[in-house]
């Protein structure tokens, strides 16, 4: 398969401007019909875009864009994805035969980096088009440098703000040195200085037309200056092409009204506040706030929430605004200070004794603060539309009938009867904000707690939003809002407060603050290394030995040991085993505290498993209790000693030998040493790389919970739901996740380079040694001493 | 080991396949695309973490049941086994299914897992027991009746590996107990639960790229 620019460093400074010039795209009475669907996507196109061509794609929700940049980023899929008729082509070739050719940037910031460290990932695409590992080298950093990014090669990917993630996607993106740049909504989940920093930085890349643009948004505003033509989508077919000037002055009137966010045609705003804020429905007083597991962020803070009134919390991010927006809901207890409701807050049936929100039952939460998230996804827990709408209603207890009169009026005033019968799951972004405001609604709360909640949304829902909420607070409630929206706040005369930058909550560099909890499992690329350019695994002067292993020879030294352990059950072997590796342990380096809270777990359970053998073990020689099946004998003695023993025998080397864990280092010996088909291995290595995100997730799942009504359940039935819409949330990012890891050259039939090189040493082998070798002086012990036990006889 | 069960599990199995859904025509493809790799590796990761929480609490749920009647606490470990079954039935490729159980046993195994890399030879004879399964059925099936053999193919796995290494030695009724409850707990709550789970996902639009989301909405159609 021809792959352009493999293998041949460019001279000069050239960076990173392809060899091949700007691509050229192109599609001829092109129509795409995915699986499943009878109506086609896109149906007969026709377009072509000439090398250095800067275009802004627009279009309202469902009319193809996103479609149309996979397809000339060649990850549409094969035949049994969906029928194709035309052509497409990119440099007039099948884009399926011009990978590396077109970089494809996706929205979601969480759903497209791969791996932990900054520099290895924007080396993944390069590795998979099988790049020289020189090359690699010298691209990385140009490609850092090219969007801005000023980090550390092996910063931590995870802690980086929404932006920079953006950036550093970009910059894999770059490094594949393509001739198009695809753009799908790249600012949409971006805060305004997110978007700043992400359209400086495609700016400057298309400056000197070394590349192609074609860019969906629908914030015209922010692209308008940087593209020299618009194309307008409509069901799969372009409706209108030509300068900007010209779409707007002809188009800007429909575009507006299908959602596109279109210069001076700003969407309506409501009508002002009609009266002056009436009681005290809420009051924080000297507050202090923090996430959970994390840092007090805010304190002193004092605020009172009046009905009729807006309140818009604003500020930089990390300034803790969800966060207060969480605490004031009840959903986070204040890490100082008090959150009280007023009387007549409290005064709601069911009633409540406590004043904190933070102590009420989630049934009692629900009558009073209604909370929209600012992933609608978060508190989706219902099968349908409606049945979603009715679970306020029903957590309150009302009847059926009770119920169906709230939801009815609510699917009209909301514009979701046709969706009714529908899984929540499966609406658009704008509808799916427009069912969680209702869902909050549907219990008639007097305080609306709302987060972010015009992100990402077309002029259209924002209108829609804007007018939602204005009835709210006209009709005497009270709203809280984080937002970053200036628009929203001064559309609904909102009171403005303004949080101030924390000291250290900037999640700037690698070795920042802490911006997003870390598991065990990926803090490995947290600590202060120097970054090296070598690529190797970072190398400190003396590092302990259970960090320079190679991870196959720890598996390896874990393994074989217990395989050949487990032919017996005695007390002789699986003591001489445990004693001499507890006599090797101190050799590896842990930390003992670290390794003591590791082998926690083991520790417990050994002398569980020892019980049950006691008990229920094979009966031989003098028994000394007998109840039922239970019967404790000599025998049985003996066996749950050994059983002891060789439990921790087992788990001990295990569990030591990965008390740092780094799944990229794991991967790559994996895929290098043990020769594991590296699509399966890399795959493997990026979906770990979303725990951190699934953590988030699960406990953001169980707040929404409390705030629907439904965190009164059982540990059973709420951990049951949890694990559906986990799931749900996992795969769409996986979804995503894999059209941008195939846009890089994920799964093309290349042989991959590899920059981080997993080199075996003799130490490997020495550690795989001794661990055989103590496993055969335990086995020889216990055939000396006749104690020899098989367990197959 | 005595293989008290392979025998059967084929038989049984074998026997079920004629009353499993018919195979659909077109023949699928059996290659492994990028979105199957990913989605495959993201929902065993998932596992992983359900299995490191379940590891953090199974011992008070379970411990009752046992000091009552021993073996029987095998009856809640299909826990540990849906990874395999549910990412066999969402990806329906050959190896699907050890794949998922596989990177789920790492998972908790790099997360600090209770049983550290021992974990992997669990996932691994796990993975094995429901791959066979769907192996057995040419990959062509994936109903109910599928699902819940290849829980049970899981269990076995579970029973074969548990009886090893941890309750060598014990008493004949103790194994015997013990390995059946693995059985059923993996045909149930491995098996059942994963059919149950697929059914669910598909119904929220998250599986549009797989035939077991595709299927769902044309059933829904129609």
């Amino acid at each position: 398969m021809p792959i352009p620019d493999t293998g041949r460093p460019p001279g000069g400074d050239a960076a990173l401007a392809s060899r091949a010039g700007a691509a050229s795209l192109a599609a001829e009475a092109w129509s795409w019909t995915p699986a499943g669907r009878a109506a086609p996507v896109l149906d007969g196109l026709d377009l072509a875009i000439e090398p250095g061509e800067r275009v802004l794609l627009l279009g309202a929700s469902g009319s193809g864009k996103s479609t149309l940049l996979q397809a000339f980023a060649g990850v549409l899929g094969a035949d049994d994805e969906g029928t194709r008729a035309g052509t497409l082509t990119v440099d007039g070739r099948d884009p399926a035969d011009a990978r590396g050719r077109v970089g494809l940037l996706l929205q979601d910031p969480d759903a497209q980096l791969v791996l932990a460290r900054a520099g290895d990932d924007i080396a993944f695409g390069p590795e998979n088009l099988g790049v020289p590992v020189e090359e690699i080298r010298r691209r990385v950093p140009l490609a850092l440098a090219a969007v801005g990014l000023d980090l550390p090669l092996d910063a931590d990917t995870t802690r980086l703000s929404g932006g920079q993630k953006q950036r550093l996607a970009l910059a894999g993106v770059l490094a594949l040195r393509p001739g198009a740049l695809l753009l799908d909504e790249p600012t949409a989940q971006l805060d305004p200085a997110g978007v700043r920093e992400v359209a400086a930085a495609v700016a400057e890349l298309v400056a000197d037309r070394s590349m192609t643009l074609l860019v969906v948004e629908h914030r015209v505003d922010v692209w308008a200056p940087l593209v020299d033509r618009v194309i307008v989508l409509e069901e799969g077919r372009v409706v209108a092409d030509g300068p900007v000037a010209d779409v707007m002055r002809a188009q800007g009137e429909r575009l507006a009204a299908r959602g596109v966010w279109v210069p001076g045609r700003a969407p309506e705003h409501p009508s002002p506040a009609s009266r002056e804020p009436g009681e005290t429905l809420l009051r924080a007083r000297g507050v202090a706030v923090r996430p959970r597991g994390g840092e007090v962020v805010q304190s002193g803070l004092d605020l009172e929430v009046r009905a009729g009134e807006v309140i818009a919390l604003t500020g930089v991010n990390g300034a803790g605004k969800t966060t207060l927006a969480l605490t004031l809901a009840g959903l986070l207890e204040p890490a100082a200070g008090e959150v009280v409701a007023g009387d007549a807050l409290r005064g709601i049936v069911p009633p409540v004794d406590e004043p904190s929100p933070a102590a009420w039952s989630s049934r009692a939460l629900v009558a009073r603060l209604g909370v929209v998230f600012q992933n609608p996804e978060h508190q989706f827990i219902a099968a349908t539309v409606r049945e979603e709408l009715g679970v306020g209603p029903r957590a309150l207890g009302r009847s059926e009938g009770e119920v169906a009169a709230i939801v009815e009026p609510l699917l009209d005033r909301l514009r979701l009867r046709a969706l009714a019968g529908s899984s929540p799951f499966t609406l658009s972004g704008g509808e799916q904000r427009r069912l969680s405001v209702a869902t909050a609604l549907a219990t008639a709360p007097p305080v609306l707690v709302l987060d972010e909640p015009s992100f990402g949304q077309d002029s259209r829902t924002w209108a829609e939003l804007a007018a939602l909420l204005a009835a709210h607070r006209d009709a005497g409630g009270a709203i809280v809002m984080a937002t970053h929206d200036r628009e929203l706040v001064a559309a609904l005369t909102a009171r403005e407060v303004v949080l101030p930058a924390p000291a250290a909550a900037s999640p700037i560099t690698a070795t920042g603050g802490v911006h997003r909890s870390v598991v065990a499992g990926e803090s490995t690329g947290s600590r202060n290394e120097r970054p090296t350019d070598d690529g190797e695994a970072p190398r400190r002067p003396r590092a302990p030995l259970v960090e320079r292993l190679n991870p196959v020879a720890a598996i390896a030294a874990t393994l074989l040991p217990a395989l050949m352990l487990i032919v017996t059950l005695d007390v002789v072997s699986a003591g001489v085993a445990l004693a001499l590796q507890l006599a090797l342990l101190p050799l590896l380096g842990v930390a003992p505290r670290l390794l003591l809270l590791r082998l926690a777990p083991v520790l417990i359970a050994a002398p569980l498993t020892a019980l049950t053998l006691l008990l229920y073990g094979e009966e031989g020689g003098r028994v000394y209790a007998e109840l039922l099946l239970v019967r404790i004998s000599d025998n049985s003695i003996e066996l749950a000693a050994a059983t002891f023993l060789r439990v921790l025998a087992i788990g001990i080397p295990a569990i030591a030998l990965f008390a740092r864990p780094d799944a990229t280092r794991l991967g790559d010996a994996l895929s290098q040493n043990l020769r594991l088909p590296a699509r399966f291995v890399l795959g493997a290595v990026a979906a770990l790389r979303l725990i951190t995100l699934l953590r988030d997730d699960a406990r953001m799942l169980e707040r929404a919970r409390r705030a629907r009504g439904v965190g009164d359940r059982g540990a059973i039935r709420r951990a049951a739901g949890l694990v559906l819409s986990l799931l749900v949330l996992a795969i769409r990012r996986g979804s995503s996740l894999a059209i941008a890891m195939e846009a890089r050259g994920f799964g093309a039939r290349i042989r991959r380079t590899w920059l981080r090189a997993s080199p075996w040493r003799g130490v490997d082998s020495a550690a795989v040694l001794v661990g055989v070798l103590v496993s055969v002086a335990a086995l020889v012990a216990a055939l000396q001493t006749g104690e020899f036990n098989a367990i197959v006889d | 080991m005595t293989p008290f069960s392979k025998g059967t599990i084929l038989m049984v199995s074998t026997a079920a396949s004629s009353t499993a859904p018919a195979a659909r025509a077109p023949r699928p493809s059996m290659r492994w695309r990028v979105v199957d790799i990913v989605v495959a590796s993201v929902l065993g990761v998932a596992g992983g973490l359900v299995m490191v929480v379940w590891n953090l609490t199974y011992q008070p749920i379970t411990a009752p049941i046992e000091a009552a009647l021993p073996g029987l606490q095998a009856l809640l470990y299909g826990v540990w086994l849906f990874p395999a079954v549910l990412v066999g039935l969402v990806v329906r490729k050959p190896g699907a299914a050890l794949y998922g159980e596989l990177v789920a046993a790492a998972t908790s195994a790099l997360l600090g897992g209770f049983w550290g890399w021992t974990a992997i030879q669990w996932g691994l004879v796990q993975g094995l027991g429901a791959e066979l399964v769907f192996a057995i059925l040419l990959y062509r099936a994936w109903g109910l009746v599928p699902a819940l053999l290849a829980g049970l193919g899981a269990g076995v796995g579970m029973a074969v590996m548990d009886l090893t290494f941890y309750y060598p030695d014990s008493r004949p009724e103790f194994a015997v107990l013990y390995a059946v409850s693995a059985m059923i707990s993996g045909a149930v709550l491995a098996g059942g639960g994963s059919w149950l789970l697929t059914r669910a996902l598909a119904r929220t639009g998250a599986l549009s790229r797989f035939a077991a989301g595709r299927e769902h909405a044309a059933r829904a159609d129609s």
